[in-house]
Order: C-alpha cells, then sequence, then structure tokens
C-alpha cells in the first residue's frame, strides 16, 4: 500500500491511533509500518470524521472469530495478544486535498472494513466534486 | 438498525474538520500542517 501511494506526487499518508503511545513502536515493528503514526487519546478526531463504536455483533462476530482462527492456525497462541484499547472503535480512511477539503470518505463498519488502494488512489487524482 | 455510537459524518465537499493530535514522542500535529498537498489520513482501529 506504502508503494502505491508514494508513487502519488504532492501527497502525504498518516496514521491515526488512539492507543497509548508506548504500544506505537512495538506495532510498527510487529507489522513493518512505515507510516507517520499520529495520537489521539480522547478521540475527539474520530468523532470529526464521524467514527463512532460499532456493535459487539458487528466487532465481534462470526468474520472476526474467522480471522483470530486464522490467528491460532497460523501464529499459535503467541499470536493472540489481549486488545489493550477500545475494540468496539471503528475506523476510516479520508482524502483531504491541498486546499483542505475532504474529498473522499470511507467509514468503516467494522474491523477489517477498508476500502481499496485503488479507490484512495482513484481519490487523489480526482478532480475535486461536490 | 445495527446500534452505534451516533456522530455526525463531515460533508464531502466541504473543509475537512481542523484537527489535532500528537505524535508519540509528544511533538504537535495538526492537518493543517499538510496544507497545499493532498492528505490521505488513515483511521485505525484498535491496535494489537
Amino acid at each position: 500500500m506504502r508503494a502505491r501511494l508514494d508513487e502519488l506526487p504532492d501527497t502525504d499518508v498518516v496514521l491515526m491511533t488512539f492507543t497509548d503511545p508506548s504500544n506505537v513502536a512495538a506495532y510498527r515493528q510487529r507489522h513493518a509500518v512505515d507510516l507517520p503514526v499520529v495520537i489521539d487519546r480522547d478521540r475527539s478526531t474520530y468523532q470529526a470524521f464521524g467514527l463512532g463504536r460499532g456493535s459487539l455483533t458487528r466487532i465481534w462476530g462470526l468474520r472476526a472469530a474467522k480471522r483470530y482462527a486464522e490467528i491460532l492456525r497460523n501464529d499459535g497462541l503467541s499470536g493472540l495478544r489481549r486488545p489493550t484499547d477500545d475494540t468496539r472503535q471503528l475506523g476510516g480512511d479520508f482524502v483531504i486535498d491541498p486546499e483542505g477539503t475532504l474529498i473522499y470518505g470511507f467509514w468503516g463498519e467494522g474491523p477489517d472494513d477498508r476500502p481499496s488502494i485503488d479507490d484512495l488512489v482513484a481519490a487523489v487524482n480526482a478532480r475535486p466534486t461536490r | 438498525m445495527t446500534p452505534t455510537d451516533r456522530v455526525n459524518r463531515p460533508t464531502l465537499g466541504a473543509p475537512a474538520p481542523d484537527i489535532t493530535a500528537a505524535f508519540p514522542d509528544g511533538r504537535p500535529w495538526s492537518i493543517t500542517d499538510h496544507r497545499g498537498r493532498h492528505l490521505v489520513l488513515i483511521f485505525h482501529r484498535h491496535i494489537h
């Protein structure tokens, strides 16, 4: 993903999280995250972008069970970690143009609900729309 | 309807919310730091 976004001229990519700063270094190492990470502990930025919390059934439903079964199968118990943050907090992906206009928004409805990288690239390359 | 915390979504085509945060080392960050460039802002779910 980073490689695709790096191809875009004059574009910054930032990862927003709400975890404790002490968790960030280990996360970056474990997942090879090479993006700038910023932290909003009280999640006011999440609220500002319309990102609330998902239902228990959506967050911990069948899809999550399948995901954790996959982790167990691939990594065993060592692949599982006790959640350190609000697991119901939903995420999203947004594109803001150079003038500060919000030109693309994806509001995730579950832990694995993400837009395609093609959608993000297209949003950066698109002409402003209303 | 699936119950969720009800929050208002910002409008596409309107100014993005003026937000601030901080880098892990405490340095301040603002969305306006990226004015003049496109910004792809990824709001992560929980980190584990």
